[in-house]
């Protein structure tokens, strides 16, 4: 039985969640429309060009305090997290918040996790998108959201 | 980056090694021992001529497809195989993935799979680094097949050994693998993107159909007793 969980544990290197989870401040943003974007944040400080060149599409960064969204042919396909303004699919999930809550949440990850830079990471179960948590000095300094 | 010994220093160490052959050999073992230190830290095999080679038509021995998350191994597939909050095709929940992902560990020989001209080089990016949703550095081979040209584009190479001009043929070290561009990131096992395309470039094929492994339903290598 012992050998068995373990196998199970080796299998799976880092949780995963559903995109559906995948709240900021209690909102889905990941497939939303850029109308849903300007109606719940208001319209961004700045917007930027940014070339999909793997998808040879062109999207837009739309520019927020602490926040910028990805934006193609319309959709949200993106975002990166910089500011504590932000609370990730929990309460105590923000940016400042200390690494053990992501050990409470989110063991394998936790315990899968390498340097700051590559940080924690989850999977999602039904997209092919992955969460990254940056972290310094044992607190989340980013939050992503990413495509494969 | 490479070292590599100038005209003018393989000239100097010939002559050396002509003039005061003590003198010259102590110069010559002493550079190459430090090109030796230098590609160890780099983590390549200091002598690919002993590093297995794949088969004539593949880029790497035994070629792997890559998982992209969710989609599986499917998602490292060629059409509408990932899965996304988008439409593919007419397809809810689809998007297109437009090449083959080999798995391919950093650092390691990248090969030839057609006998062909290099026609285009990207080389602008540092080993692993990265840029979300961009190809890195990559390597373009024109070749035919029955008198039909091609284009075949090996995507995310941390190294390249040609350059435009070159004439290549099947099995040739054209680079070392990588994971610059959009593959930098640990979630994302190390591969080469490979992508194929009409000679006027308005058409992307389905690379699987030109490499010398298949695979099978479920997207494992069919091993081949290739020579």
């Amino acid at each position: 039985m012992l050998l068995f969980v373990n196998c199970l544990v080796i299998a799976q290197v880092n949780n995963s969640i559903s995109s559906s989870l995948l709240t900021i401040n209690g909102k889905k943003y990941i497939g939303e429309s850029e109308s849903y974007l300007i109606k719940s944040l208001g319209k961004p400080s700045s917007k930027e060009n940014y070339f999909f060149e793997m998808d040879d599409q062109h999207a837009v960064k739309y520019k927020y305090n602490g926040i910028v969204f990805y934006v193609v042919e319309g959709i949200i396909n993106s975002f990166e997290i910089t500011s504590n303004s932000f609370k990730f699919i929990n309460p105590d999930i923000k940016i400042g918040s200390s690494l053990n809550v992501l050990k409470k949440h989110y063991p394998l990850s936790f315990n899968n996790r390498s340097t700051r830079q590559e940080g924690i990471i989850l999977t999602l179960t039904d997209i092919d998108k992955f969460v990254v948590f940056e972290w310094n000095y044992w607190r989340i300094s980013k939050i992503y959201v990413l495509d494969f | 980056m490479t070292i590599e010994f100038s005209d003018y220093a393989k000239k100097y160490i010939t002559n050396f090694h002509h003039y005061d052959g003590k003198y010259g050999t102590s110069l010559f073992t002493d550079l190459v021992k430090l090109k030796k230190l230098y590609d160890i830290l780099k983590g390549r095999p200091v002598d690919f001529s002993n590093h297995k080679k794949p088969c004539i038509g593949d880029p790497v021995p035994n070629p792997e497809i890559v998982s992209s998350g969710a989609s599986g191994k499917k998602g490292g597939t060629f059409g509408c195989t990932r899965k996304d909050k988008t439409t593919c095709n007419g397809i809810k929940g689809k998007k297109r993935h437009d090449g083959l992902d080999i798995k391919s560990e950093l650092n390691k020989p990248v090969y030839a799979t057609h006998n062909g001209v290099i026609t285009g080089v990207r080389n602008s990016f540092s080993p692993g680094q990265y840029k979300y949703k961009s190809y890195g550095n990559y390597i373009i081979i024109t070749f035919k097949v029955n008198g039909i040209s091609y284009n075949i584009k090996y995507n995310h190479m941390n190294e390249i050994n040609v350059k435009v001009n070159d004439k290549v043929r099947a099995g040739d070290i054209i680079g070392l693998s990588g994971n610059t561009g959009n593959a930098a990131k640990k979630a994302i096992t190390p591969h080469i993107h490979l992508q194929v395309f009409s000679s006027d470039w308005t058409k992307k094929l389905d690379p699987k159909n030109f490499i010398k492994t298949k695979f099978d339903s479920k997207y494992n290598p069919i091993k081949s007793n290739c020579k």
